[in-house]
């Protein structure tokens, strides 16, 4: 197994050269067979996005990205202190997926999967007559994510106060 | 951020001018396409041939366009895409809701 921690402090002019940090690691640590495009995109969205939605939501002053490869699996782990996402109030409380955003295109859910845990998921919606582009949400992070990712969690620990991001993606 | 063109009877070409489209410029860009629009009232042809990238931010700054511009009856149309950047909006089907050409030629046979 290989792995690397890296520390993005949460301004944007950072963003890029983390990115690229992080791109470079795993383009060397991928199995040469691997196609390394397709992943290597994948990676590119997911961390740009983990990161503009730590600078734009994260009251912290940094953001830790682990990045980890097994064996066909690559995980990212993005871990930042700050209050848990307001979801975690509502997936507490039920069993059934909540409807995070629904537009004409997608409806994205988060389930619970443990208590302070959801995992996010996505489902294409069918274009109708009914359906209206002023409905469409102006914020893909998530759906970015939840789209691109095989699994995409969410974990609060209170106990550590840290709100973890982990991303899988098989190669 | 962006560069006029073409001014044309019906529609403008612009260029935007930066290699990362994301949440540093999304702000500004949505601003200043939306006072194109609201100034000259002609549909919006966008080349994106400069843009190696574009976050959730520029995408969500684009749909406010694309809203604002059908409001006012009026289209926005995207060419010169890069590989990742087209294969972003397939991703999140924004394909279905713009208008997508190769090249200006193309967009214009649709305008």
């Amino acid at each position: 197994m290989a792995g690397k921690r890296f520390d993005f402090l949460n301004s944007d002019e950072t963003i890029t050269p983390v990115l690229k940090q992080i791109l470079e690691y795993i383009k060397s640590a991928l199995p040469a067979i691997v196609n390394t495009d397709d992943t290597l995109f994948k990676v590119k969205i997911i961390i740009t996005e983990l990161l503009t939605n730590a600078l734009k939501h994260s009251h912290s002053k940094s953001t830790i990205i682990d990045v980890k490869i097994t064996n066909k699996i690559l995980t990212i782990t993005k871990t930042n202190y700050s209050d848990p996402l307001v979801l975690i109030a509502k997936t507490n409380v039920t069993r059934d997926r909540v409807a995070i955003t629904k537009d004409m295109l997608h409806t994205l859910y988060a389930k619970s999967t443990a208590k302070d845990q959801v995992q996010f998921l996505c489902e294409e919606n069918n274009i109708d007559e009914t359906s209206s582009i002023n409905d469409i949400i102006e914020h893909f992070g998530l759906l970015i994510i939840t789209k691109a990712a095989d699994i995409f969690v969410y974990t609060y620990d209170h106990h550590l106060g840290s709100n973890t991001f982990v991303v899988t993606i098989e190669y | 951020m962006i560069k006029l063109i073409k001014d044309e009877a019906n529609h403008q070409l612009i260029e935007i001018t930066v290699s990362e489209a994301n949440l540093e410029n999304a702000d500004a860009f949505k601003l200043q396409v939306i006072q194109l629009l609201d100034t000259h009232a002609k549909s919006v042809v966008i080349d994106l041939n400069n843009v190696e990238y574009i976050d959730s931010s520029f995408l969500g700054a684009l749909v406010a366009i694309l809203k604002h511009a059908i409001a006012m009856k009026k289209e926005v149309i995207l060419i010169n895409l890069k590989k990742d950047v087209h294969d972003l909006l397939l991703l999140i089907r924004l394909d279905k809701v713009f208008k997508i050409y190769s090249n200006y030629k193309e967009a214009l046979t649709h305008l």
